[in-house]
């Protein structure tokens, strides 16, 4: 392709030319350029953009709001936006390596402050910088189960970095805007002479994520469980074929049949059922996963009694909340809510069966939540007492 | 801030400007001010962190990267160095996800399905597979250079094109 001076000297070359002000270090590589750092940057915002999404809705089931219910339909949906959280989250680990790598001579720009504004913009740059950063590093060591690096409580840090980081980067566009859209309208820069090619460079960044995504997906993709050698989880491996995130044993929780009271209180009355009253109820089935905050999920076979005849065995209505609380003594999913439509699903469950089999301790024998469109820590475990509003 | 190219239109880009920046800052306080609210996230360790990835990133890990870079393209045969650069960046990124779950504390004793797999083996697998693709990369470039045969003039090498 031949290449006029004027074409040169057209947006691009403006861009280049802004983007190059002032002395910087020896970086030699004729690959950056505004043209591949705009690309990169789009990108990775693609990338942080879904993160940040399907990190709010985590977070919005966790933490209810009055004003807003979610959908216990389809059943899966936390399963898919859970697993993309962490998949996009990895698979976009190249894409922030190349893009920092692209623009990492401005980090040496001469004079380092220029005016007031200058300096307001590369704070700025430093938090989104450290935010995504600490994004991806804190989203790495949580699902390999690190928590010694991380001083702090993970959910919390994770959730309020994600602001800082999305704040950071509408800061960042704002500021460049004149430099991307010239850079992702206009025409490449010439091919550089020698070593990696762009083309290459794309290459490498779309090898890692594949890389990566084929090594750790089968954590919730069960067919790539025996290709995911890097995954954090295999969905096969776990009591009854499931896999666990609190034992039994780290709960404190032991009962035996004999001594287990299901307490249900409601409007009208309070009751007290064994396990043999329990099993007494009409019996429903329903195929639900596990899908952990982690990124991991299986599919369970789990058999027992529908929330909504409890509900209605107590006085309450189709408008009654569900309270659920474990037999565990302390932890912060001791206990967790289903509002009136989680209550009143007929796939919401108090099972007692997994796959046809009593559940093992460690799934919650011998009674467990299980509900459609729900992260895994919300599945209560150890069922003790379940409280029906009015 | 850095002056854009003429705009037919400078004024209306500018107000889209402000206000996406006035929303980034807004989302900034607001992750401050979150937590600074919440006691689960106000911790002096939030700080630590984000310091230590910044300073770690930026002065560790990525100049020790233009090190091997540079090495590679300094000392390695011209034809293996876009190859063996990809599996190099390749490697780097599988070992990012491997090393703390091959090296991390791993599963409480009670719970087998946590961290089920040698991850050490894991990441020794992964880079075999990568390394074996950059091998036939470099074998298949050199036989369809051998089949052009000899005497076909190739770009002097400047020997100053590291990838730093």
């Amino acid at each position: 392709m031949v290449r006029t001076p004027a074409l040169r000297a057209g947006p691009v070359g403006r861009a280049r030319a802004a983007l190059s002000k002032g002395p910087v270090p020896r970086f030699t590589s004729a690959l950056r350029s505004p043209w591949l750092v705009s690309r990169l940057g789009l990108w990775l915002a693609l990338a942080i953009g879904v993160c940040f999404a399907t990190g709010l809705y985590s977070h919005a089931l966790q933490h209810p709001a009055w004003w807003f219910t979610f959908p216990t339909r389809p059943v899966s949906l936390y399963r898919v936006t859970q697993g993309v959280h962490v998949a996009t989250g990895l698979a976009a680990i190249p894409l922030l390596a190349a893009k920092l790598w692209s623009v990492y001579p401005r980090l040496f720009a001469l004079p380092p402050v220029r005016d007031a504004a200058h300096a307001l913009e590369r704070a700025g740059i430093a938090a989104l910088v450290a935010g995504t950063l600490f994004e991806f590093v804190t989203g790495v060591l949580n699902v390999a189960r690190v928590y010694g690096l991380m001083p702090f409580y993970f959910p919390a840090a994770h959730y309020r970095a994600a602001w800082l980081v999305v704040g950071g980067l509408l800061l960042h566009v704002a500021v460049k805007l004149p430099l991307i859209r010239a850079a992702l309208t206009g025409p490449p820069p010439a091919p550089a002479p020698d070593g990696v090619s762009r083309r290459a460079l794309f290459g490498f960044v779309g090898a890692a994520g594949i890389a990566v995504t084929a090594a750790t997906l089968g954590q919730t993709l069960r067919p790539l469980a025996g290709l995911s050698v890097l995954a954090p989880r295999d969905p096969r491996i776990g009591p009854q074929g499931l896999p666990v995130n609190r034992t039994a044993a780290a709960a404190g929780v032991r009962t035996t049949a004999e001594e287990y009271r299901l307490e249900v209180a409601g409007p009208a009355r309070t009751l007290r059922l064994s396990l043999a009253d329990l099993a007494a109820l009409p019996q429903h089935t329903a195929t639900l996963p596990i899908a952990c905050v982690e990124g991991w999920s299986a599919n369970g076979v789990w058999s027992g009694v529908r929330v909504t005849d409890l509900v209605r065995a107590v006085g309450g209505t189709r408008d009654s909340g569900v309270t659920v609380e474990s037999l565990q003594r302390a932890g912060r999913y001791r206990v967790s809510t289903l509002d009136s439509a989680q209550a009143a699903d007929p796939l919401a469950l108090l099972a007692l069966r997994l796959g046809g089999e009593p559940l093992h301790p460690d799934h919650g024998y011998p009674l467990r939540l299980i509900a459609p469109n729900r992260p895994g820590v919300l599945q209560t475990k150890w069922v003790g007492r379940i409280e029906v509003s009015a | 801030m850095s002056a854009g190219p003429p705009s037919k239109r400078p004024a209306a880009g500018m107000t889209v400007r402000i206000l996406l920046g006035a929303l980034g800052v807004g989302l900034m306080a607001f992750a401050l001010v979150g937590a600074l609210t919440d006691h689960d996230a106000r911790r002096p360790g939030v700080l630590v962190v984000l310091a230590a990835v910044l300073v770690g990133h930026d002065f560790v890990l990525l100049p020790a990267a233009l090190l091997v870079g540079t090495a590679v393209t300094r000392w390695l045969p011209r034809p293996a160095r876009t190859p063996v650069l990809g599996g190099l960046f390749v490697t780097a990124v599988l070992a990012f996800v491997a090393l703390p779950l091959a090296l991390g504390p791993g599963a409480p004793a009670d719970n087998p399905s946590v961290l089920p797999r040698d991850y050490g083996v894991g990441l020794a697998l992964t880079a075999a597979v990568v390394w074996s693709g950059v091998a036939a990369w470099i074998a298949g470039a050199a036989l369809r250079r051998a089949r052009r045969g000899p005497g076909v003039a190739t770009p002097a090498d400047p020997g100053t094109g590291a990838d730093t």
